[in-house]
Formats: structure tokens, C-alpha cells, sequence
């Protein structure tokens, strides 16, 4: 686990201009800045996609980060603020494509006998709200303790543990419902 | 299946594909630098033209200022003579004759601007 005072040294790094220590932030949160924007987009490319913009935007402005330990909450609101807008983005295309007549925006959840393992996570992740998402991603996938979650969410500890538990048991109730997939799905 | 069991969320980890997540990884890395070099030469390049960009504009201030300056003593004059002149033409026109310490002052002032 990366510790803040770790994470705190490698920003001051980074706000002096060192190059290594810009490219050690992008190793160290690029996966955490895809689950963030996995949780509000539910669509792995496009959430590849917004993790990858966020953080150069964020790198770039380094310098108005002022408090160096509290990196990962600012950068994750970047991040949470690019997916919002990109996801607005995404809503007016839709809109748009609707009202031209042209083919329907048929979400993958709406068939999930035809979908593989990773699409019916993600329909089962749509039907969760966004903080659950963000917890279950950056819990189960990201191996966050329930204090980092706590303190990037400003929830208490007791708090991301019951959305944890919550987020779980309705994933676990959406995916047994759904019909089960072979192996060479994955 | 308890509730307190980690889910695998496997399936949703871009890094399971080792390449291409290292790939992603370098190309986002490069692209930071890349804007981080491009905001460094634009602000290296404003401190460097900062000092000559505003010495430059104070010279053309300070220009339209004294232009300016200038044209207002200019239109100042203007006016005195305008208003000599025609309290000359009042005096001609009434047949007046002022006293000579007047005459003497008004033919002066407009001497001195000759």
C-alpha cells in the first residue's frame, strides 16, 4: 500500500519539475483513476479513456494541489468531475441520436444472455448507486482499505463498509439472476 | 456466497492484459510530460518577453499620454486666440476703445504665442 507520506514526497517531486516522479504518480494511480471513472461512467473504454485524460490534466496543474497528502482526494475529483462531464457528453449524443430517428441506444444490460462475464459486471454495476460502485471497485479491485475510501469520500469508515456490503450483496443478487457464462467468455 | 467475500471483479481489471496496460501506462506518462513541457515553455517564454513586453507598453503610454498632453496645451491656446480675436471684433465692430493697458494686454498675449 501506497502511505500519504509516500504519495506526498512524489508530488513535491513532481511540483519541482522531475519527470520520474510524474511518470512513479501515473504508475502508482492510473488503475485507482480507472475505477473512480468506472464507477461513474460503466463502460470500461470509455472509463480507460476519461483515467488517462484526468490524470495528464491533473499532472499538468500540479502545482495548485497545495496540500501534497491529500493528493489522491484532489486528483480523484478531477477525475470524478472529467467522467461526470464525459458521461453529459454521452447522454446528449444518445438524446440526439434518439430524436433523429436513428437506431435505438440499447444498453448491453438489456440483454444479458448475450453478454460475457465483464458486460454482465458492468449491467450489474448499473443497477447500484455510484458510491456503492466506487466503493465495491475501489475496495474489491483496487484493494483500498475502508480508511483510504473514507477519507477520499469524506464518509465515515463505518459507512463504506455498510455501502460495501450493501453494493455486494445486490451485485452477487443481480449476477445469479443473470444466466451463467462459459469460460472462453472471459 | 457471504456478503463480506470480495467479489472478483477480475474481468474489469485493465491490468489483467500485462502489454497493454504497461503500454497504457507509458503513453499516459508521456503525454503528462508532454503538456507538462508545453505549460513549462509557455511560462518560460512569458518571463522572458514579460520585461520587454512591459517596457514596451509603458513607452506607448507614455506616448498617447504626452500626445495627448500635448494636444490639450494645443487646443488651450487655440481657444485663447479664437477668444482675443473676437473681442477685437467686438471692439472694431462697436467702435470701442478700450484702455490701453487692456489693448496693451491683449495685443501682448497674442504676441507671445507668435
Amino acid at each position: 500500500m501506497v502511505t500519504d507520506e509516500e504519495t506526498a514526497a512524489l508530488v513535491v517531486r513532481a511540483q519541482r519539475g522531475e519527470p520520474a516522479a510524474s511518470d512513479e504518480l501515473v504508475r502508482r494511480f492510473l488503475r485507482a483513476a480507472y475505477a473512480v471513472a468506472l464507477a461513474v461512467l460503466v463502460h470500461r473504454a470509455d472509463a480507460e479513456d476519461i483515467a488517462q485524460d484526468a490524470l495528464v490534466m491533473a499532472l499538468a496543474k500540479i502545482q495548485t494541489c497545495r496540500n501534497p497528502r491529500a493528493f489522491k482526494g484532489w486528483l480523484f475529483q478531477i477525475v470524478r468531475n472529467h467522467a461526470l462531464n464525459a458521461l453529459d457528453r454521452r447522454r446528449v449524443r444518445e438524446v440526439h441520436a434518439s430524436s433523429r430517428g436513428g437506431e435505438p441506444v440499447v444498453e448491453e444490460a438489456v440483454r444479458p444472455e448475450l453478454l460475457g462475464q465483464r458486460e454482465r459486471l458492468l449491467a450489474a454495476l448499473a443497477t447500484i448507486p455510484a458510491t456503492q460502485r466506487e466503493i465495491v471497485l475501489l475496495h474489491d479491485l483496487e484493494d483500498w482499505t475502508h480508511a483510504e475510501i473514507a477519507q477520499i469520500l469524506q464518509i465515515s469508515e463505518v459507512m463504506s463498509r455498510q455501502h460495501l456490503f450493501q453494493a455486494r450483496r445486490a451485485l452477487r443478487d443481480v449476477l445469479a439472476g443473470m444466466a451463467p457464462w462459459s469460460d472462453d467468455e472471459r | 456466497m457471504k456478503d463480506s467475500e470480495k467479489l472478483d471483479l477480475g474481468p474489469l481489471d485493465p491490468s489483467q492484459d500485462e502489454a497493454r496496460w504497461q503500454r497504457m501506462v507509458a503513453e499516459t506518462a508521456r503525454r503528462a510530460r508532454q503538456q507538462r513541457l508545453r505549460a513549462q515553455t509557455v511560462s518560460a517564454q512569458l518571463v522572458a518577453w514579460g520585461p520587454a513586453a512591459v517596457a514596451a507598453a509603458a513607452a506607448l503610454a507614455l506616448v498617447i499620454w504626452g500626445a495627448a498632453s500635448m494636444g490639450t496645451a494645443e487646443r488651450s491656446r487655440a481657444a485663447d486666440r479664437s477668444e482675443q480675436a473676437a473681442l477685437l471684433l467686438r471692439w472694431a465692430a462697436n467702435d470701442e476703445l478700450p484702455p490701453p493697458e487692456v489693448l496693451l494686454q491683449v495685443m501682448g498675449d497674442s504676441h507671445d504665442d507668435r
